[in-house]
């Protein structure tokens, strides 16, 4: 899979917060930090994964991206520029949000035609008719729905789980969007139709240099299509980097009891039963913990994680927040050699 | 190995307002369990293996029927079996909770949400021995949920109070209450989260170790089975189209499905490379051509495949429904285009 790396960020987020009015345990009003002091930077062409377990807040941070939530701490900025107050109109067609439910985010009543080209007449509004079906036979082949004049006057009710969630990413480019915030675009479907939704992404950002966040619970596929990787706890974005060397080499403990309790297809069935240590549920955004959130549940907890939080440390490419890696800088791995010699 | 139950010839049918609005959702399974054992059910949505689980522990309800076959159950020491699906209500109840257990998706649904999870375990336990007393009943449920990592507390709680994660060990916790011979597991953890899923993978393992009881597991996740069964068998279209050792659906498999199937996972430690997933949609069962189910899909089909049904055959290393598969191994001849009895002499 190709990397292609930009110049500024295309969409970035700086020490983000998302704060909701929430219930603890016992009832009583908290503040829910669904996002903490996030900062994340989208760069042109990319595909950055963003996995962590339900909860943890990856779905209020895409809907932050997209400006549907307001910033309660920090800021967005989109081409580095800074969006204050209610974003202009054209804010919201370069930043295109495809949501998990096919069946659910199309209206089952209109015809592909109807909804496609009542988004790219909006975005559009100079077109003629004859333009507008045009640009949704080239949109449906960009999906591969082909033959595209079969598909231009069907209802969603008509398509499968996979086709129905190409009609919604079709729909997301026609407004020719810089980027593109998948929340989980393929766990309604059918394990045997998501790598093509996967692929089609990556032909999306390929083809069209348009950059790509893509929420899942799936690490596995998260590996197979993204640059790079960033994780999610409670709230928190606990690490990131190049996607490879997260999976290689995960530093956090969290990401590493994460990627170990990934079912991967190459692993087979121990002659013993194995022996994870049992960790508790994960800690959820309204609940009061000190220091790193992690520590209830992690193997390594140490005095002071519980006393501090810790900042984010550099490791290498990556980018860590636990004080394990405190003053530790782990030695970049050896680039191989034709890399290396690229100019 | 000792048998603990064999499906024979097994067909189950949704029974629509006309004949031709029946959906024949399981048709000809044939599959045998050996006590000890964990098999599992892989296949897409809606490719029968809810329905066949139903069917299999008997708590299917209108319109299901099973027109055709048998699901024979032995029980320790009964050389003869019962056949569960001939067998009277009253039968059943015999079985049901003392020697086979149920942990469905979603625990919600399973667990009693107006009673205390106390009293639910309280109930299995005393079906299954009428002369414990309140204080063994407590001891024994704390034991129970002891072994599914849940502190004694939460035995008074209520099923809502509990977090996802905990609410399905519960319900396997409940499961174990009457030592069962055979736990029957439908998607048990598709609503957790991939921690705790392991968490609760490497507890059925370990108590399945223990305790040694036999293991019927659903899900559509083939990567979770790679890991924890010793025997898989692959579904499609209500039928089983493969079925073999764990190992050799990972490193063999021989279903065109099977293998567009096993590819559809990306892994984590292997090579990165481009994946395809398998062209169009799961077939309609209400509308199955007449020949191979997955011959729509299929980039190895032959002319036959669309007009033949092919059968569940031994083809060495697993049995598979494949006509080019058991031609390629010698095992069957290719047949020709049109159904036999269309053949002119
Ligand atoms: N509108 C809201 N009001 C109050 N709390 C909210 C709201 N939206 C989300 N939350 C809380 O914020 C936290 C993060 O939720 P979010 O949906 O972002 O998680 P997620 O990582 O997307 O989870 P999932 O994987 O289940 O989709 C959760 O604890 C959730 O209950
Ligand atoms: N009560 C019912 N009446 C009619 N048809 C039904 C009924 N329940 C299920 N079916 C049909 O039977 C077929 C098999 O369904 P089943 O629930 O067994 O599939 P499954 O493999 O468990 O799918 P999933 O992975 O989505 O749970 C489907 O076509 C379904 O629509
Ligand atoms: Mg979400
Ligand atoms: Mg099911």
């Amino acid at each position: 899979m190709t990397r292609t790396t930009g110049s500024g960020p295309v969409l970035s987020a700086d020490q983000l917060s998302i704060i909701f009015d929430g219930k603890d345990a016992a009832g009583h009003a908290v503040e829910v930090r669904a996002c903490n002091k996030v900062s994340l930077d989208l760069h042109a062409g990319e595909i950055v994964a963003l996995v962590g377990e339900s909860g943890s807040g990856k779905t209020t941070l895409a809907r932050a991206f997209a400006r549907i939530f307001a910033p309660d701490e920090g800021e967005i900025r989109f081409h580095g520029e800074r969006i204050t107050g209610r974003p202009k109109r054209s804010f919201y067609r370069h930043v295109q949000l495809v949501y998990q439910d096919p069946f659910a985010s199309l209206n089952s009543l209109k015809t592909i035609r109807h909804i496609l080209g009542r988004t790219i007449r909006i975005h559009k509004p100079e077109l003629t008719r004859s333009e507008v079906t045009a640009q949704i036979l080239q949109l449906l082949e960009m999906v591969a729905l082909t033959p595209a004049e079969d598909y231009i006057d069907r209802f969603p009710s008509s398509l499968s789980g996979g086709q129905r969630q190409r009609i919604s990413i079709a729909r997301a480019l026609a407004v020719e969007p810089d980027v593109i915030l998948a929340d989980e675009p393929t766990s309604m479907l059918d394990v045997s139709i998501r790598l093509d939704v996967l692929n089609l992404l990556d032909a999306i950002r390929r083809e069209r240099g348009v950059t790509i966040l893509y929420i899942t619970h799936d690490i596995a596929s998260a590996r197979y299509v993204s640059d790079r990787m960033c994780v999610m706890y409670s709230g928190e974005l606990v690490e990131s980097g190049p996607t490879e060397e997260v999976v290689s080499n995960p530093r956090h403990p969290y990401t590493q009891l994460l990627l170990a309790s990934a079912p991967d297809p190459s692993r087979t069935k121990p002659a013993e039963p194995g022996d994870t240590p049992d960790v508790d549920e994960p800690a959820d955004p309204s609940q009061a913990i000190s220091g790193c959130r992690f520590n209830p549940r992690c193997p390594a907890v140490m005095d002071r994680c519980t006393a501090e939080k810790p900042p984010l440390f550099t490791v290498g490419e990556q980018q860590v927040k636990c004080w394990l890696y405190d003053g530790v800088e782990a030695p970049t791995r050896a680039r191989s050699t034709d890399e290396e010699h690229r100019p | 190995m000792t048998r603990l139950l064999e499906v024979s010839d097994l067909d189950v049918v949704y029974l629509g307002l006309t004949d031709e609005g029946n959906v024949r959702a399981c048709a000809d399974i044939n599959f045998t369990l050996e006590r000890g054992e964990i098999l599992g059910i892989a296949g897409e949505s809606a490719s029968g293996k809810s329905t066949l689980l139903t069917a299999v522990t008997r708590l299917q309800q209108a319109p299901a029927v099973t027109p055709k076959g048998s699901v024979r159950f032995y029980d320790a020491g009964d050389s003869e079996g019962v056949d569960l699906i001939a067998a009277d209500e009253k039968a059943l109840r015999r079985y049901r909770w003392s020697d086979i257990s149920i942990v469905m998706q979603s625990a919600m649904a399973c667990l009693n949400p107006v009673t205390r999870l106390e009293a639910q375990f309280a109930d299995a336990l005393r079906a299954h021995d009428r002369s414990l007393n309140r204080a063994q009943i407590r001891q024994r449920t704390a034991d129970l949920l002891a072994m599914v990592g849940i502190a004694p507390q939460a035995m008074g709680k209520f099923a809502h109070e509990l977090s996802g994660g905990m609410r399905q060990r519960a319900l396997i916790a409940l499961a174990l209450a009457c030592d069962p011979d055979l736990i029957v597991m439908d998607e048990p953890t598709t609503a957790v989260d991939v921690v705790m899923q392991r968490q609760i993978l490497n507890q059925i393992l370990r108590l399945q170790h223990e305790l040694g009881f036999a293991v019927l597991f659903v899900t559509h996740d083939l990567s979770l089975l790679l890991e924890m069964a010793d025997r898989i068998a692959i579904m499609y279209g209500g039928r089983i189209v493969e079925i073999g050792q764990a190992r050799q659906i990972a490193d063999d498999p021989q279903h065109p499905y099977t293998r567009g199937l096993r590819n559809a996972f990306p892994s984590l430690t292997e090579p990165r490379r481009e994946r395809h997933g398998i062209p169009r949609s799961p077939p309609d069962l209400r509308k199955l051509p007449a020949g191979c189910a997955f011959e729509p899909r299929c980039d190895e089909s032959v002319a036959a495949c669309a007009a033949v049904r092919p059968e569940l055959l031994d083809i060495g290393p697993c049995l598979a429904a494949c006509h080019v598969r058991a031609a390629e191994r010698g095992v069957a001849p290719l047949p020709t285009a049109r159904p036999a009895t269309e053949v002119i002499a």
